[in-house]
């Protein structure tokens, strides 16, 4: 019987370490161009470059090198002001092999992106594999007041500000079965462990419940003499 | 840890006096009836019915209910049945997959039990088209399978009990002379007689006789304009064999047939060979034989044709004219009186005739045309279930204008409303006489058919609601759910009918190529478009475009639309019109969006820049959102425009063969609780974003090179307005079936895992945090995940989660089990959050686990089966395909409504019945001891002044 | 009608009315014969009678002061003993418990309420102090009995008390769709 189990906790912990070895092994260079497009999701121009070694998030290089023309500035503005959107849209490349793209597009109200003063913030979404599955878009301010707009202030929409969270696919939890089997046996062993006779003395066993009782009654031997005198006074 | 699931025990035993008491179940035999038969039993006059698509055979009394039935495998089609006199039924059914098929061949008793006497089964390489003939009177099977009309191979099977599984003989033929290109054998071609083949092309007619292996032609006998197209029949006789006649007839786009040529195919002596014409008859649409011991070569013909007013049987004599007809009527907009199968049985000298018609309604008439029995088999395959309220008054005395459920606060509704309740009073007073004065005159079925709309009246707890029906054929049923199910209006609509078995065509072909089914999904979208008590309106989009509005109140259609354009999604709106109603947005092909009905683009104006679709397809990885636009007139010629937008896309990962899934939540659905309380006090907020959506997408993996093909399911959490994927998991080696459920903020969904051969449920639940949320239009993902898996020991066949009128009570997952029971398991069972407690110091205790009072039973990766949890103890239900839920008024309680092959209801109160006092309570008892109580008191309050008075004198 | 009441009637019309079989009479009749335009003085009044007012000796301040501390340091003397009770009662949530607390806050806030009656006994030269003990002592009862009521979870004092009154989160943004083929 011990074998058995031997054996069992042996396969499960070669098919853990198969899968990390998995998901480690198939790390490979992502590359993500951003393009984006103001109001219309036609006219894509080239925003930056996403490069996603691995999975981590601390390993990304943002490239954002052009900032924004004074007309795109302009066009931004506008289409904040008309409930536009602004369009982004990603074409991943992994380093292996040029050809195998895969494009994924998002939105975001445009005048949220004009009042977040263009700090955006992009979710990356990868499958397991490390490619690439879709983007979305928020910035740094998600509502939009209307206030915002009596001051000018469209000068400094100049560079984007960008942070980047990557989501990245798991492999699904399966039924935990070995601590489950685990917790039984310990809880067999404390069953047999307490079916052993407690041989504590009998104040180590019951001290809580006696101190009470002696304190009740120190306090009414010394509450008691009072009380007779203030009987005996009235 | 016991003490746990004493607390949890929801239903502690059932008493036989409680069978039905709430509950009720409809059987039946399937549709697609492929043949009916007289059996041969000596004790009983049974009715065999084999019916096709749902691969059922069975016997019918003469009363028209079900004596045994036996349910063959599910995806199979059964395509052949005959009966032999003294041997028993054969019947032949085919299983096709793309990479191979199997046919199994099987025999039954005739008796009282239906059992299986022999059975054998074979195996075909690739996807075939089958035909079969049985001649039963040798127990031989041929079955003739081939992809097209060159190509064929048939097989014939000797069935016998001695000999299971006995190889069969096979014949092949390649390259046969003369064959007709581009027919389908199954579609164009039937098989007559043992080995006579004939097909039909659009120009003539192919015949070969297979000992001959050549093909021969006969051109048609008439020409036929574009809105007439040829059909082929069978004829077969009333023991479901074929006597080498076969039929020819001319249908109409409208299905109406014009003409039936009558056709025999020459038989072995008759060396002259060919077909040969017989004769013409005039509308009919089915014929069938009477064959008699005595003359064999004379068989009597019938034929059966479709009236206004109902249907015409026809005897016909051996000069081919009608020697006796009879006709029955009956109401043609409530069932169809267009035929799909007619045959008959003889009962001694008595004969009677099985009409199947098209919406699948199985009737039995009598030679003079009387309805013996009727059957709404229709009801066997559901594909869309409504509970609708019923007012809390009949709907006659609403008569008057109560319909504007906006204005509240006007003065009048105050008015309408006071005088409604006093007249529902009046009337409840004079139903109290009446039922006093006449209760023992009147029979219950005459007060029920008189009073149909009188009886269409919610209880005080709301338990009596309508359930509005769609079936797969097109009709329209709307039941009572408390008295046994009974059939409140039918509607028959020829067109709708069409186009689901048009779209379900196109649907199967496109499986069938990529080589895996997907769930069957409804192929329509209904929609409640106004939850008005009075004027319930529900409307059905067919993907073709066409609509029909319907009053399951009052049985009636108020509005049928043809749009002419494929609808690539629908919606319901959110917000309702002054009158009610809810508006559909109706996206065609060209991203153009119009509204149904159109005066509710005004209440979507008011709202533009809101609302947003995800567009998915089910064999597709690439998803999209859309947002409604109306865009302004750009240049001033141009008038006001409606756009949907494409605002996001992704693409999930490419699998083969892959099958989306898509869970949204109740739309109207009440989360009680924002938040679940510690064990600390502290409050986890529950994640309850209305627009996030489970996707599950399955498949085979093709990029993994080293462990080569391998089932995956894929499980995503998506924010349909952003389309950002807050959530993402793989199953690896898991497979089929997967069902979902997404409810307030937890999923749960169920898959196989190919891997440990077995099937594990996937429990989720998604939460803020301990700080309350921002409010929209702030869009954060979950910030706790809470993931954990369990195994469940039996198949599952459908999921759903109980729902209640404010979602105070304890939610339920209801499972439907392969077994046929259904089981209702505590949502505590699957609470993922101990996946967090596993690897701490609680994980033993229970105890430790303390939530608002509720106590969190220990993990435990099996799922238990309780059977105090199948909630419809011995009243198996076949084949279950949906469990759909409805509310009643009262908070405890959860209706169920349960389709597949049988049908049935059921309510639930998860968490007891807190807010209803109990059948037996002792009203009695109460008030005696209130009152004793009260005379007591004032006694005491006497007795106690006179003391006091007697105590101040001393 | 109280006893004392009756017995100050019969000493009262003492001289007027002679009491010979029955321990207790009313006479009711008197009211009638009297004069109704004047009301009599109740019985045992005396009109202009001279009071006999103690003169205050200094041994009498000290046992007033002695006497205003007791009523004083009252609810300061009864708190251990509530520390004690409570302590035995327990944490658990179950009547006696309930109903002890219920005292236990019933006592002071009576005594709070009816702290100007109370502050008319309190006399003597350290009345301002002992009153204000009296505050205190009454004070931290409350405060012990709120205590209880804390570490009986009786407070609502955590987030999840005021769950129920958390609005739904408004719907904005609407969405739909279905899966299509």
């Amino acid at each position: 019987m011990y074998l058995n189990i031997v054996i069992f906790y042996l396969l499960i912990a070669l098919t853990k370490a198969q899968e990390v070895y998995q998901q480690t092994n198939l790390d490979k260079l992502l590359t993500i161009k951003l393009y984006h497009s103001i109001n219309s999701p036609d006219s894509y121009k080239l925003r930056g470059t996403i490069i996603i070694p691995s999975s981590k998030e601390k390993d990304l290089v943002i490239k954002q090198d052009k900032p924004l023309t004074d007309e795109e500035i302009n066009d931004l503005d506008k289409a904040a002001r008309n409930n536009g959107f602004y369009f982004l849209k990603a074409v991943a490349y992994k380093s292996t092999s040029e050809d195998q793209t895969k494009m994924a597009t998002s939105f975001i109200e445009a005048c949220s992106l004009v009042q977040s003063g263009l700090s955006d913030i992009i979710m990356i979404s990868l499958d397991y594999y490390g490619n690439l599955i879709g983007i979305s878009l928020t910035s740094t301010n998600p509502t939009c007041e209307s206030s915002y707009f009596s001051t000018d202030s469209s000068n400094k929409l100049d560079t984007f500000n960008t942070t980047v969270k990557l989501i990245s696919t798991t492999l699904g939890p399966v039924p935990d079965t070995l601590s489950y089997i685990q917790r039984m046996e310990q809880e067999k062993n404390e069953k047999l462990r307490g079916d052993k006779v407690d041989n504590r003395s009998f104040f180590g066993k019951y001290w809580m419940y006696i101190v009470p009782v002696v304190i009740f009654v120190l306090i009414s031997n010394l509450a008691s003499p009072e009380g007779m005198e203030q009987a005996a006074a009235r | 840890m016991s003490c746990a699931c004493e607390i949890l025990r929801i239903i502690y035993a059932l008493y036989e006096d409680q069978i039905h008491k709430w509950d009720w179940r409809q059987q039946f035999i399937g549709i697609d009836v492929d043949s009916c038969m007289r059996s041969n039993s000596e004790t009983k006059d049974l009715i065999f019915c084999t019916t096709g698509e749902t691969n059922v055979i069975s016997a019918i009394n003469r009363k028209g209910e079900i004596a045994w039935r036996n349910i063959q495998e599910e995806q199979g089609r059964l395509i052949g049945s005959s009966l032999h006199k003294t041997d028993g039924l054969i019947t032949v059914s085919l299983y096709k997959t793309k990479n191979g098929s199997k046919i199994f061949i099987r025999k039954w008793s005739q008796d009282d039990y239906g059992f299986l006497i022999a059975e054998n089964s074979h195996f075909l390489q690739g996807s075939q088209n089958c035909l079969v003939s049985i001649d039963a009177s040798k127990s031989l099977v041929n079955v003739l399978c081939g992809e097209s009309g060159s190509q064929l191979k048939k097989f014939q099977f000797l069935v016998n009990k001695d000999q299971p599984n006995a190889k069969p003989e096979e014949q092949e033929w390649t390259n046969l002379d003369g064959s007709p290109t581009d027919v389908n054998l199954e579609n164009d071609c039937i098989f007559v007689g043992v080995d006579n083949l004939v097909c039909l092309t659009s120009f003539s007619l192919h015949y070969i006789a297979l000992r001959d292996s050549r093909w021969s032609n006969q051109p048609l006998p008439e020409a036929l304009p574009g809105d007439k197209r040829y059909v082929l029949e069978r004829i077969l006789n009333q023991n479901g064999a074929d006597v080498g006649y076969f039929g020819l007839k001319i249908v109409r786009n409208t299905k109406e047939t014009e003409r039936f040529y009558l056709y025999k195919v020459a038989s072995d002596e008759d060396k002259s060979g060919g077909l040969q014409w017989l004769t013409t008859f005039p509308k009919i649409q089915k014929v069938s034989i009477l064959t008699s011991a005595n003359e064999p070569s004379h068989p009597q013909f019938y034929g059966v044709s479709s009236t206004k007013t109902g249907i015409e049987i026809s005897k016909f004599g051996l000069d081919w004219k009608v020697e006796k007809s009879v006709s029955t009527n009956f109401d043609c907009k409530s069932h169809a009186n267009s035929l799909h199968r007619f045959s008959i049985v003889q009962f001694g000298s008595e004969i009677e005739f099985i009409v199947t018609f098209d919406d699948q309604r199985l009737a039995s008439f009598d030679s003079k045309g009387n309805m013996k029995w009727s059957r709404e088999e229709g009801l066997s395959s559901i594909i869309w279930s409504q509970f609708v309220s019923l007012p809390y008054f009949s709907a006659s005395s609403a008569k008057h204008d109560f319909r504007s459920p906006n204005d509240f606060l006007s003065l009048s509704s105050f008015k309408n409303r006071i005088y409604s309740q006093f007249v529902s009073i009046q009337e409840y007073i004079i139903s109290l006489y009446e039922s006093f004065l006449t209760s023992e005159k009147k029979t219950l079925e005459a007060v029920d058919e008189e009073s149909r709309e009188k009886s269409l009246v919610s209880d005080v707890f709301g338990f009596h609601k309508l359930l509005f029906i769609v079936t797969k054929r097109g009709k329209l049923f709307v039941l009572d759910n408390v008295r046994n199910g009974k059939i409140i209006w039918t509607h028959f609509d020829a067109k709708l009918k069409d186009d689901i078995i048009e779209e379900q065509k196109r649907i199967d072909s496109i499986e069938m190529e990529r080589g895996r089914k997907c769930d069957k999904i409804p192929v329509i979208s209904v929609y409640l478009q106004r939850h008005n008590l009075f004027t319930p309106k529900v409307t059905i989009v067919s993907p073709k475009g066409y609509l029909i509005s319907y009053n399951p109140l009052e049985g009636r259609v108020e509005d049928s639309l043809d749009l002419n354009t494929r609808i690539k999604l629908s919606m319901l709106m959110h917000h309702a019109d002054d009158q009610g109603i809810k508006g559909i947005i109706l996206m065609n092909e060209a991203d153009k969006v119009t509204f149904y009905p159109e005066s509710t683009r005004e209440t979507f104006l008011s709202h533009k820049n809101n609302y947003y679709m995800l567009v998915s397809k089910q064999t597709s990885e690439q998803i999209s959102g859309y947002s409604l636009r109306h865009l302004q007139p750009t240049s001033p010629g141009s008038s006001h425009e409606d756009i949907a937008q494409r605002v996001w896309s992704l693409s999930l990962p490419t699998l083969i063969g892959s099958c989306l899934q898509v869970g949204w939540k109740e739309v109207d659905e009440h989360v009680h609780s924002q938040g679940k309380v510690l064990a600390d006090r502290a409050v986890l907020y529950k994640y309850l974003n209305p627009n996030l959506v489970a996707l599950i997408n399955r498949g085979e993996e093709s990029t993994d090179e080293e462990s080569g093909k391998i089932n995956v399911v894929q499980f995503y959490l998506l924010d349909a307005i952003t389309g950002s994927i807050y959530y993402s998991v793989v199953h690896r080696r898991a497979s089929d079936p997967v069902h979902l459920v997404h409810s307030e903020n937890f999923i749960i969904y169920s898959f196989y895992n190919e891997k440990q051969r077995r099937i594990e449920i996937s429990s989720l639940e998604l939460f803020e945090g301990k700080e309350m949320p921002p409010p929209p239009p702030v869009r954060t993902p979950p910030k706790i995940v809470e993931h954990l898996s369990f195994i469940f020991p039996t198949g599952i066949r459908a999921m759903r989660e109980t729902q209640t009128i404010r979602g105070i009570t304890n939610k339920h997952i209801l499972i439907a089990l392969t077994s046929g029971g259904i089981l209702s398991l505590p949502k505590i069972f699957f609470d993922p959050r101990r996946a967090s407690f596993a690897t701490s110091k609680y994980a033993s205790s229970a105890a430790a686990m303390e939530e608002g009072g509720v106590y969190l039973p220990p993990y435990i990766p099996e799922l238990p089966i309780p059977s105090e949890g199948i909630i419809n103890y011995n009243q198996s239900v076949a084949d279950v395909n949906h469990i759909y839920v409805g509310v009643s008024s009262l908070e405890s309680t959860c209706l169920l409504f349960i389709t597949g092959l049988d049908i049935y209801y059921t309510r639930v109160t998860p968490s007891k019945t807190f807010d209803i006092l109990k059948d037996d309570f002792d009203h009695l008892l109460i008030i005696i001891v209130l009152a004793a109580l009260l005379l007591f008191s004032i006694a005491t309050k006497y007795l106690a002044s006179r003391k006091t008075l007697n105590a101040a004198w001393k | 009608m109280s006893a004392t009441n009756s017995s100050q009637v019969r000493h009262g019309t003492n001289g007027q009315f002679s009491i010979k079989k029955h321990k207790f009479a009313l006479n009711f009749n008197s009211r009638v014969k009297s004069d109704k335009a004047e009301l009599g003085s109740p019985p045992g009044y005396v009109t202009n009678a001279q009071f006999n007012v103690p003169v205050v000796e200094p041994s009498d301040v000290n046992l007033i002061v002695k006497k205003s501390w007791e009523i004083a340091s009252g609810p300061i003397r009864q708190l251990p003993m509530n520390l004690f009770i409570m302590y035995m009662a327990g944490n658990s949530i179950s009547i006696f418990p309930i109903m002890m607390i219920g005292m236990l806050f019933l006592k002071p806030v009576k005594a709070l309420l009816q702290i100007n009656a109370t502050f008319k006994l309190i006399e003597g030269n350290q009345s301002l102090f002992q009153k204000f003990v009296y505050l205190l002592g009454n004070l931290l009862c409350l405060a012990l009995a709120l205590y209880k009521c804390q570490s009986m979870g009786l407070l609502p004092i955590h987030p999840s008390d005021w769950l129920d009154f958390v609005e739904p989160q408004p719907r904005i943004e609407f969405s739909g769709g279905s899966l299509s083929h």
